[in-house]
């Protein structure tokens, strides 16, 4: 009797095991003008995809003359610029490391652009 | 320097030939006016014409055979897929990396035989597996916590949607090997789903598969059933990709690198009205 409940026991600490998920690799954007007032976009953090194949894509207007794609896969991110010929690319390896940007607008704005890993709480 | 018709005891009218029945005889077997014209000759034109004729036409009914048989046809397969090629152009995005080999619990074809060889239809095909050889997929899908529930589910599927065409080499007999060619809309689909995290990824690639290249063996039981193996290898190409997370979809567009892929399916069929 005592080894089944024993047994019991031990069956159910390991039922009771936290387990936090997969960890996930983030981006966070933050745009600010010449001002230096930030611009960001609403939704600024990009959980990249795990699966291979997988892709993520979010475009964010910066003015009406200037739009921001960030497409990511999971060994990448990459950011171009609609209305402007800037493109860059981060491995996923150099997260860590801030990815800073400026542009110019069509309409004669300049933006700057910083990418870093990490974010307050993943989303997509 | 003319030849002499007739002048070496040819027969000379068509009543003197025979025709030999079921076979179409030759016009100058008929007309025998050439000097070159013997019965040997004949004889061997004779037998030229019914060999291109049977190979033209389609072979006489075996005489153990169940016969041709044309109009509705059906097949029900169950196999297995193996994966080869390139899922896209990008680096270690082979198809084995992202799906294993599947079970396929479902091939399925409807459509007719157009002639006593020629088989026309529209094909289902559905395979179900795990994740591929992928290493950091493979370890995320792990279920190594120690704990019964499994947080962590991982699963693959491919389907291919088309038609196909398959032609009998010995449609009348009991034995029929067969070939075939089909295209397809191809579809692969991946998925992983994280229960700690309430996040579950998928992303279905699809494309098109351009040439799906099959041999089988169908035994004919009667005219109603048959039963067989069948090879096939599926060559197909992925355009598009599509990724949702939790059910909103974060991509979909075109595949910037595609390259080919290859699925080689091995079945078993059973075919309906064979």
């Amino acid at each position: 009797m005592k080894r089944r409940l024993g047994l019991l026991l031990a069956l159910a600490s390991l039922g009771c095991q936290s387990n936090a998920g997969l960890h996930y690799d983030n981006v966070h954007l933050s745009v600010s003008d010449e001002a230096g007032v930030d611009v960001s976009p609403a939704n600024s953090c990009l959980t990249l995809p795990l699966l291979l194949g997988s892709q993520v894509e979010q475009r964010h207007r910066i003015d009406a003359q200037l739009e921001l794609v960030l497409h990511a896969d999971r060994d990448r991110v990459l950011v171009r610029f609609d209305g402007s010929g800037v493109r860059a690319e981060l491995a996923r390896e150099q997260l860590a490391e801030p990815l800073e940007l400026d542009v110019e607008s069509p309409s004669g704005a300049s933006y700057r652009l910083v990418l870093i890993g990490g974010c307050p709480k993943p989303s997509t | 320097m003319g030849v002499e018709i007739g002048s070496r005891g040819v027969p000379t009218g068509a009543s003197d030939v025979e025709p030999t029945v079921g076979v179409p005889t030759p016009p100058s077997a008929i007309v025998g006016h050439n000097a070159l014209a013997s019965p040997r000759i004949i004889g061997a034109m004779r037998a030229g014409f019914a060999a291109a004729f049977v190979l033209l036409v389609g072979s006489p009914a075996h005489a153990d055979g169940p016969g041709p048989r044309r109009g509705f046809q059906m097949h029900y397969g169950v196999g297995v897929a193996v994966p080869a090629g390139n899922a896209s152009g990008a680096r270690g995005d082979t198809l084995g990396a992202r799906y294993a080999w599947q079970v396929v619990p479902l091939d399925l074809g409807l459509g007719a035989k157009v002639s006593d060889d020629l088989y026309v239809g529209g094909v289902l095909r559905v395979g179900v597996g795990a994740e591929g050889s992928d290493t950091r997929v493979e370890r995320a899908c792990e279920d190594d916590d120690g704990t019964i529930d499994n947080e962590i589910a991982c699963s693959a599927a491919s389907y291919q949607v088309g038609v196909e065409l398959r032609y009998g080499l010995g449609s009348a007999d009991q034995v029929n090997p067969w070939i075939g060619y089909g295209i397809a809309a191809d579809f692969g689909h991946q998925s992983i789903h994280d229960r700690v995290r309430a996040r579950r990824e998928t992303t279905t690639a699809r494309g098109v598969e351009w040439a799906r290249l099959a041999v089988g063996l169908d035994h004919r039981m009667g005219r109603v059933g048959g039963l067989g193996p069948a090879l096939a290898v599926g060559l197909g190409q992925y355009t598009h990709s599509r990724t949702e997370v939790n059910g909103e979809p974060v991509f979909d567009g075109p595949i910037e690198q595609t390259a080919l892929h290859a699925w080689i399916t091995l079945t078993v069929r059973m075919v309906l009205f064979p």
